[in-house]
Formats: structure tokens, sequence, C-alpha cells
């Protein structure tokens, strides 16, 4: 066959996904008297092809790709072990870390960033579909709890206890007892613990020192306080009331605010409530948001938010992380609750106030006994899956690898701010000085802050894990919302009442979730 | 014989894709789901068999009913507004005087191009207090009560009264998300700027196909343009109008992905932004009780169903009145 013919059936096939191409090349064919050609090939297309040639190239198309996506599947790495983590400050570190202990154990480890949202979703997908699971995961403090709702022998984790127990150092100390307890409620179910817990996460008061040093003359006039040069505002500020008075000092309504406390939704609230001792459950499991401490806590709160010009020192600062660096960089709000890790994240994203930033311990209060000066936001912890026929001994191997190896707490210190649970890497002498949590840093206005949460995180209240802990903060959320839309429409009058029928009714509704579980 | 064999055979070779797809991704699903709404899954494999215990616990629970309220004040907002705007931009899009009309109706399609995700993200950022676009250009407009001329003050108080404002406050604080009486508005807001380009086309498409001769006959009779528009033009996109609103209730009836993610992945203050869907993905994915979600899944397909039977009975008989 001559060669421009090749060329020519090949145009006709291109041609034939349109109409209007054909039509012309048709009238072409007559012009150039070769009609026969195509009318021949068409009708041998027809004669094969009912529906046409498109319809004949898509299903083409479509055998093709599929045949390659099937025979190309997207090659995992070969290793012995799987390990998920939703925090890509947590992925980076890990990274870092387990090329050593390869080298040491000869356990190879497959590290996977998955999506927070979507590590819950996967994980519980896989479960229920008998697919393979990591052999470790990394999952956020609120959600945990909903992997415990079931009978406690089809909770996808071991109990980690007994490793806990069984762990000892030189001097016979088991794991257990040189970790930090109080954290270990969070992701324990009747009597098990499920979670190794990654961090403390101790909270303290992040300020803006040179706004507030600015103020100093002013703040002694009106308050009697001399906070100097702002460097040390812990040990002038101890009580909240000291803390709001400057705060009344510094606000000026709509163009600055003392303090961060978000009225719309619990995040604030779950803080100030965890140092006042309160919880959203008890040990036994029982809801106790409707407790006389939740009532102080939203009493105290509201009018700092949402009160008159002469209450308010507080503003919710677009209620995201990204806005609120925004208004610390403008000097819109000057002072915000700080756990170890937002430390870490507000080094990393509010460069243009290096060294103008300062922490401070929780002032406590005044009616509280126990003068408590620090609180807990957010957790993580480890779980192990349970994998038929498998030991979870190596799997246990990488979580103390990256929990407690010194070189890597040093690098997630360093990159994170994040302390770890591990008491050990406190006090010990070599540890904290390797580690060098008593190193000044000069974007915190050179104040040593892995000291200064050091010295707090023992102290951090103990919060207790539930598989309704989600359901509990939204609830939550929703009362810190209405009381504040009260607040701002009645002010004082009616406000007690309303606010402890509004807990009740959260509590109450929780309870009825709780009560639909058969299990 | 091979041609008998094709012409027997090939629809069904060529169906064979949907039909499996369907089989697989949409039938085995509402089968498994209707049969999961009978249990309550507790943890990733515990579950127990309660018959219809969860569509009674559905009737009685506080947040099904709150998320079923704003669903329907959702969808309720976005017919009242959405369709009449749409279909009013389409008729000034439709006037051959207008110039510049192709790039017009770019520029009001536009949005819809952007993508849901993107779009509620960007959103986050223009409802932002203080610094946020939105309140920077309320700010700008109203100003403060010090530097108001005479008109601005006669509007900025029945403004301010009506988002919330406090004395003392000014119009970079309005809490556009962070208020529960402003989180519908807001949402409504976005999904106008979403959905309004997008309805427009459809009716677009209709008002090119209504014929002109309609209209010289109604200008010969002495028709002003109010009445050709209503006597003519309705009537002649009256189908248009009822897939539209039909289309535009199913989806609004099904909303998620726009409040859950203007809201940070929540339901905003005090749940103001907690939808029909939002509380299926919340209780199913979340808290992991595939059962119960199952169940709120059948109360709003159900409830799709009877609004879009009402919808098309209604249209039905206006049409046989026609």
């Amino acid at each position: 066959m001559h060669k421009g013919k090749y060329l020519y059936r090949i145009t006709c096939i291109y041609k034939a996904f349109d109409v209007n191409q054909v039509k012309k090349r048709r009238v072409l064919h007559v012009a150039d008297d070769q009609p026969s050609t195509w009318d021949a090939f068409n009708d041998a297309v027809t004669e094969f092809l009912p529906f046409g040639v498109a319809p004949a190239l898509l299903l083409l198309v479509t055998l093709v790709a599929g045949i390659y996506v099937a025979s190309t599947p997207v090659k995992r790495p070969q290793a012995d072990l799987q390990l998920w983590t939703f925090a890509s400050n947590h992925h980076k570190s890990y990274k870092a870390a387990l090329p050593a202990f390869v080298a040491r154990s000869g356990i190879t480890v497959d590290l996977q960033h998955v999506n927070p949202n979507a590590v819950t979703r996967k994980l519980r997908a896989a479960f229920r579909a008998g697919l393979k699971v990591p052999d470790l995961v990394e999952v956020e403090n609120t959600r945990a709890g909903t992997f415990f709702r079931g009978p406690v022998d089809e909770i996808p984790f071991i109990d980690l206890k007994p490793y806990l127990l069984q762990t000892k150092n030189a001097q016979g100390q088991s794991l257990y007892d040189r970790m930090v307890n109080n954290r270990f409620a969070l992701y324990s179910h009747k009597g098990r613990i499920y979670g190794l817990p990654h961090d403390v996460h101790p909270v303290m008061i992040a300020y803006r020192r040179d706004i507030i040093a600015a103020h100093r003359d002013r703040i002694l006039a009106e308050t009697g306080l001399d906070v100097g040069d702002a460097s040390n505002l812990g040990a002038v500020l101890q009580t909240w009331e000291d803390f709001v008075n400057v705060g009344r000092v510094l606000t000026i309504p709509g163009q600055r605010y003392m303090f961060q406390l978000d009225d719309s939704v619990s995040s604030s609230f779950e803080l100030l409530l965890y140092q006042r001792g309160g919880d959203f459950f008890d040990a036994a499991g029982r809801v106790t948001l409707n407790s006389e401490i939740a009532l102080k806590t939203l009493l105290w709160l509201t009018p700092l938010t949402s009160g008159t010009p002469a209450e308010r020192i507080a503003d919710r600062a677009g209620g995201s992380r990204t806005s609120l660096y925004q208004h610390v960089a403008k000097g819109f709000i000057l002072a915000y609750l700080c756990p170890d890790w937002l430390a870490g994240l507000t080094e990393l994203y509010l460069q243009d106030v290096a060294g103008k930033m300062a922490l401070m311990p929780l002032p406590y209060f005044p009616d509280d006994a126990r003068r408590q000066r620090t609180t807990t936001g957010g957790g993580t912890m480890l779980g192990i899956t349970i994998q038929p026929g498998r030991s979870p001994a190596q799997a246990w191997a990488v979580a103390q690898h990256i929990y407690f190896d010194l070189p890597s707490l040093k690098k997630q210190f360093q990159e994170t701010r994040i302390l770890p649970p591990l008491k050990d890497a406190w006090h010990g002498p070599d540890h904290a000085a390797y580690i060098g949590l008593d190193e000044p840093i000069a974007f915190w206005s050179g104040q040593p802050i892995g000291r200064m949460f050091a010295d707090l995180a023992d102290a951090i209240p103990q919060r207790h894990g539930s598989p309704f802990l989600q359901l509990a903060k939204g609830k939550a959320g929703a009362v810190v919302a209405a009381a504040a839309a009260y607040y701002r429409q009645h002010g004082r009058e009616g406000f007690e009442a309303f606010v402890r029928t509004r807990l009740q009714q959260a509590a109450a509704e929780i309870e009825l979730q709780m009560r639909r579980n058969p299990f | 014989m091979w041609h008998r064999v094709q012409s027997t055979y090939a629809a069904y070779l060529f169906v064979a894709p949907f039909v499996v797809t369907f089989a697989v991704f949409g039938l085995y699903p509402i089968i498994k789901s209707l049969l999961l709404s009978l249990y309550i899954t507790a943890g990733p494999r515990a579950q127990v068999f309660v018959g219809f215990a969860n569509f009674a616990f559905v009737l009685t629970d506080p947040d099904f009913y709150q998320a079923v309220r704003n669903t329907v004040v959702f969808a309720l907002c976005n017919l009242c507004l959405q369709l009449p705007l749409a279909l009013a931009v389409a008729v000034a899009l439709n006037s051959r005087r207008l110039k510049g009309r192709n790039v017009l109706r770019f520029v009001f399609f536009s949005p819809y191009l952007m993508g849901l995700v993107f779009a509620s993200i960007l959103f986050t950022l223009i409802f932002a207090e203080n610094f946020g676009l939105l309140n920077v250009t309320l700010d700008a407009l109203l100003g403060t009560p010090q530097t108001q001329h005479i008109l601005q003050r006669l509007i900025d108080l029945p403004l301010r009264w009506l988002v919330g404002l406090q004395p003392g406050e000014t119009w970079r604080q309005v809490r556009w998300l962070g208020a529960s009486t402003l989180v519908m508005p807001a949402l409504v807001m976005l999904s106008l700027w979403l959905g309004t380009g997008f309805n427009m086309i459809y009716f677009l498409a209709a008002l090119q196909a209504v014929n002109r001769d309609l209209y010289d006959a109604a200008q010969v009779d002495g028709a002003n343009r109010w009445q050709q528009f209503v006597h003519v033009t309705l009537p002649g996109i009256k189908p248009v109008c009822v897939f539209v609103v039909i289309l535009s209730t199913i989806g609004s009836l099904r909303v998620f992905e726009l409040p859950w993610l203007l809201l940070r992945n929540s339901a905003g203050p005090d749940q103001a932004g907690l939808t029909i869907v939002m509380y299926l993905y919340q209780n199913g994915f979340i808290v992991g009780d595939l059962g119960y979600a199952s169940a709120i899944g059948w109360f709003l397909a159900v409830g799709i169903f009877c609004f879009a039977l009402i919808q098309v009975r209604l249209s039905g008989a206006m049409q046989q009145e026609a």
C-alpha cells in the first residue's frame, strides 16, 4: 500500500471524532477524487464496530490505561514495620532518627506521613475491612478515645502497661515510673494503657514583651505593679486578677487586646478548666462538664471576651493559628496561651517579632488553694496495633527509639520545642544539657524556655480520655458560644442561671449518647 | 453470524461498565447501609444488632434536629436568593445591547471554576476579623462614629445591630465565623458567590432558546418589558427553572464541604453550621458509629426524595394549569 495511504487512514480515524470534519473531508474527497477510500474504511469500521470509531477508540484507550495501571502497581518500600504519623514536625524528627535505629537493629521501618483527618478514617476502615494496618500509629488525643468504644478484647491496640512496667533502666526504675503519670489517663481505658504519650504539653503565656515594657509607667501608676522590662512577668503577675488588671490598662477597644481567648469554641475554655482542676470526664468515665468548676470557669472567662469595653481584655483573633500570628505581629494581641508545641511554631512563623517575645507561667486563680500555674493543651499517643501472628516486640523497640532515644529527643526539642514525657530528660544532668533545655533562646528574649516548661511539666493536670471526648468538646464549645452570645446581649443579668442550665443540658446530651453504647 | 452476535450483545457490552460500577459503588453500598443502620457499631470491629433503635434515636436526637434546621434554612436561602439572582443576572447578560457580555458571563461563572475547597479557604481569610477583606472594606465604608458622614450614621446603627457589634467595637470586629448568628449568613454569602454563576448558565441557555418571534408578537400587542418577562420569558424557561430548583434543593440539602471547610472542620459556634451530612460524617467517620450514620443517611435520602417529589408534582400541576 502506498505510504500516503497509511497517513490518510490515520487522518480519517482522527477526523472521525468530529462530524463536521468528516463532512468536510468527504467534500474534499470528492474534490480530490478519493472518496472511495474513506467510504471503504468507514464501511469496514461499521461492519465490525456498529457504534462507530469514536466509542471503539474510547474503549481501547480505557482498556490500555486500565491494563497499564493494573500492571504497574505503586511500589511501596519493603520494610519490616510501618509507622504512620499525622504531624509534619513528628515526621521530620522520626525521619532523622530512624536510620540510626535501622543501623543498630537491622529492623527496617516504612515511615508514612498521613493527613491528620485521614489517620482515624483510614485506620478504622482498614481495621473493619481486615486490611493491612500500620504496626505503629500516632493518633491525636481527642480522636484516640473513639477507638476504645467497643468491647475491650476488640480494641485494636495492644495494652502497653506490661511493656512500660517491664522496661527498666540501670537503676531498676520502670519506664512507667519515669514518665509523667498524669499523661497516661488520656490514653487509658478500663485499666489498660493503649497509647504511649508523645508529649506533656505544659502551657505558659506567650506575650509581647516589648509592648508591655513600653507601658511600664502606666501599668505601675494604675495597678501598682512594676513589670520592669517585662522579661520576668511571671514573678509580677502571680494571679489572674493581676493579669486582668494589667490587661485593662493595655487594652484599647477595637485596636489592642491584652489576651487571646476564643469564645466560639471550647479551646480556651478547656485549658482554663484543666488549670482549675476540672475535666470533661472523671476517672470512672462519668460526664463532669456540668461541674461547679466548669461553671466558675465560664463565669470568669465570658466577661473577658464578651463584656463591656470596661470588662473586656480579650479577643478571639480570628479563631485560627495563622490569624493569631498576624494579630500578635501587628500588636493587636499582646498575649496568648502557649503550649510547648505552639512555642515552636511561634518561633517558626513569627520571626518578625524575634527577641520581642517572652513566656510566663500561667497566673493562678485566687480561689485555687493549689496555686496551679500551668495546664495542658493537645497531645498525641503512639499505639501499637494488634497484628495476628506477630509479636509486638519489634514495634516496641521502634517506639522506644523514636520516643526515648536521646539524640531523637534533642532533635525534637530543638526543632519543635516539644518537651518529652520522660522525666529523666528534664532533670538528668547529662540529659538536660544534651537536649539543650537550659539554653537561653534569643527569640524568647533570652529565656531558657525548655527549663521553664520542664519546671511546670510535672504539675500538669490529669486529663481523662473517653470515647466521647470529641462529642464533649463539641458540646462544651456550643455552651461557650451560647454564653458569649447571652452575655453580649444581656450582661450579668440571669447569666449564671443561663450558663448552669446550658452546661447541664450539654452534659445530659452527652449522657444520652453514652447510654446508646451497648459495650 | 458475527453481525448477529454483535447486535445482540454489543449493547450489553457497552452498558456493562456502568452497570458493574453502579452495582459495586452504588447498589451494594445502599443495601449495606440499610443493613448497617440496624446495628450500633463501636470501635473498628464491634457491632450489635439493635433493630430500628437507630432510627428511633434519630427522632429524639437534639443535634439531628439542629442539623435539619440549619440545612433547611441554608436550602431555603439558596432557593430564595440564589436562583432569582442567577435569573436576574442571566436576563441582564442575555441583552444584546450589553457590551462585553461574554466577558461578564465568564466573570460571573468563574467563581465556580475555582472549586469549593479553594473558595472555602479563601473565604476564611475574607471573613476574618480585624484584618479580613470584608471587615476592612466595611470599616472603610462605614468608618467610626467620630468620622462618619450623616448618611453613614443613618445606616450604621441598624447594621451594627444586625451583625451584633457591641459599643466600642469597630466594623473590623464583625465575627462572621465566630458568632452563631452570623455563621449562616456567611455560608449563604459564600454559596451565592460560588453558585450564582453556575445557575446563571442554565438560565442563559434557556433564555436563548425562547422563540424571539414571541417577543415581537408581544411587542406588537403592546406588552411592556415586565409583561414580556412574565408572560413570555418565564413560561418559556419553566422546564429549566424546575430542573434548576430541584438540582439546587438536592445540592443544598446535601451541603457538607462548604461549612466543614469554612468552619475549620467543625460545626462552628453553638453548632450553627452543623448540617445533616456533616452530622452523618461526624458520627460515621469521627465517632465511628457507622450504624447511626447510616440511619441518618436514610433519613436524608427519604427527605430529599420527598422534596423532589413535591417539587416535581407542583411543577407538573402548574404546567397542567398553564
